[in-house]
């Protein structure tokens, strides 16, 4: 019986991977590692590859696996803005963060020497005079506004948190 | 009220219909998006480029000259050539490389199999690279490149030289020095890589990763432009240098530059050799038909 059951557990447990959507088998991937994500460091002198992990786990999103089944996430219209306040020096701080914003890759911001010229300036951006709905939508999903545009989705793609995106709006507000 | 009753039975069953002939035949294609092309497509041959900088890194004394009088801001439009000779002669790891890639290459082909088995015929790697690779191997029945063939024919050797490795990189360092000079010549009259080249100009503008990025958001949208402290370039022209030492000190090898695009962009890597890589390597390939192979090079 207690054969039996383990057998059922294992069977079930099997169901829920496959329903979770295995991932495809060509990935840089070792779900035994921190992030899972790993990418290939060549030793010098050898044959043989070293691999470190990437600091996040980007199998979270679709990858260019030809085995890769899953959708990409289409563009989502904002409704409401979620409650709460955003604090523009947090803003700030995520607009210049690598690992969060990066706002800052693309943008002209004021205070910082070193930024992109792949998106417009923002420097002065408060006399747009874009409302807060508006603000939010361009940087939860901007291909509401843009369908061609390169900016990342950070609230589609769920990278940046409801509260960030707040913080964002409130920091763009002041510039 | 009779005719409403039949629509409806008829839409339940057509439902019904259309649900079981999607279980039973395969699934429709995720939803993905594409970067549009650039005026003119991405056709193969390094004349076809899109951003208007060819006419800057078309030889090395056109580099030469414009590596003296570009301004700062116009300097990507030098493609990184002038990191190249003639105007980049000083010594650096690709060197150093070259030479262990020669002694491991002389001790696998002690009987003169591993060059056989690399396509190389009596013993001559004269053109090699530029001609040879990536080719489709009808054995294998699918599309190689040079360093999935140096795994492939060393492991038939006795010794393990993974691709992407350092030994590998090196040994196709060494062999590319064979045809310093000649233009690389991707066979796209071959069906093989024909498809290959498609599928690969494909997956070069699918955008993925948190970012929803694609190769083309940085190297067609936005090159040229500015991101913080780097300016991506033009996608022509920049196969026939690979493996190339990197300034951070590492010999690396095309593929192993796809998974630092790939994590740098926010998309999940794939593995050195995956067919999806191949297909990139092809296409890149065919947009430096007709560019000299450069071996070693030097990249920041």
């Amino acid at each position: 019986m207690k054969r039996i059951m383990i057998g059922m557990a294992i069977a079930m447990l099997g169901g829920e991977i496959a329903c979770a959507g295995a991932l495809p088998d060509n990935l840089s991937y070792d779900p035994s590692t921190k992030t899972g994500t790993i990418w290939p460091k060549p030793i010098k002198g050898s044959g043989e590859l070293s691999y470190k992990n990437h600091r996040q786990d980007l199998s979270r999103w679709v990858s260019l696996s030809y085995a890769e089944t899953r959708d990409a996430n289409r563009p989502v219209t904002v409704k409401a803005l979620p409650k709460g306040k955003g604090d523009p020096a947090r803003g700030k701080k995520l607009a210049f963060n690598k690992k969060k914003g990066n706002c800052v890759a693309c943008h002209r911001l004021p205070g910082k020497t070193q930024f992109g010229t792949g998106g417009p300036s923002l420097v002065g951006y408060h006399k747009l005079g874009r409302d807060d709905t508006w603000i939010y939508q361009q940087v939860f999903d901007a291909r509401v506004h843009n369908p061609v545009t390169i900016m990342p989705p950070y609230g589609t793609n769920k990278y940046l948190s409801e509260q960030e995106l707040l913080d964002l709006v409130a920091y763009l507000k002041t510039i | 009220m009779m005719k409403n009753g039949i629509e409806k039975i008829t839409a339940v069953s057509l439902a019904i219909g259309l649900a079981l002939s999607a279980a039973t035949t395969t699934q429709a294609a995720p939803y993905r998006e594409y970067t549009p092309l650039p005026p003119g497509g991405l056709e193969p041959g390094v004349q076809n480029d899109f951003s208007g900088s060819y006419k800057y890194w078309k030889d090395g004394e056109t580099v030469a000259k414009y590596a003296a009088t570009l301004p700062p801001e116009e300097r990507w439009k030098l493609n990184a050539k002038e990191n190249d000779p003639p105007v980049n002669e000083a010594l650096h790891g690709g060197h150093i490389a070259m030479d262990e890639g020669e002694a491991i290459y002389e001790r696998l082909n002690a009987n003169g199999q591993f060059a056989k088995c690399l396509g190389a015929k009596d013993n001559d790697l004269t053109g090699l690279r530029a001609n040879h690779y990536p080719h489709y191997d009808a054995k294998l029945g699918h599309v190689v490149g040079l360093e999935e063939m140096i795994e492939r024919c060393a492991a038939k050797q006795g010794e393990k030289l993974l691709n992407g490795s350092h030994n590998n990189s090196a040994v196709s360092i060494y062999i590319a020095s064979f045809s310093n000079g000649m233009p690389l010549n991707v066979d796209l009259s071959d069906p093989q890589l024909k498809a290959a080249f498609e599928r690969g100009k494909k997956l070069f503008t699918q955008r993925g990763g948190w970012t929803n990025f694609s190769c083309a958001t940085c190297h067609v949208s936005l090159a040229g432009k500015k991101l913080r402290g780097q300016t991506p370039t033009t996608p022509y022209g920049d196969a026939a240098h690979w493996p190339t030492y990197r300034v951070k000190d590492e010999i690396q090898s095309l593929h192993v530059r796809f998974t630092e695009c790939n994590r740098n962009s926010g998309v999940q890597p794939l593995k050195v050799g995956s067919k999806e890589y191949t297909d990139l390597e092809v296409f890149l390939s065919g947009l430096s038909n007709g560019y000299p192979v450069v071996a070693p090079s030097l990249r920041y």
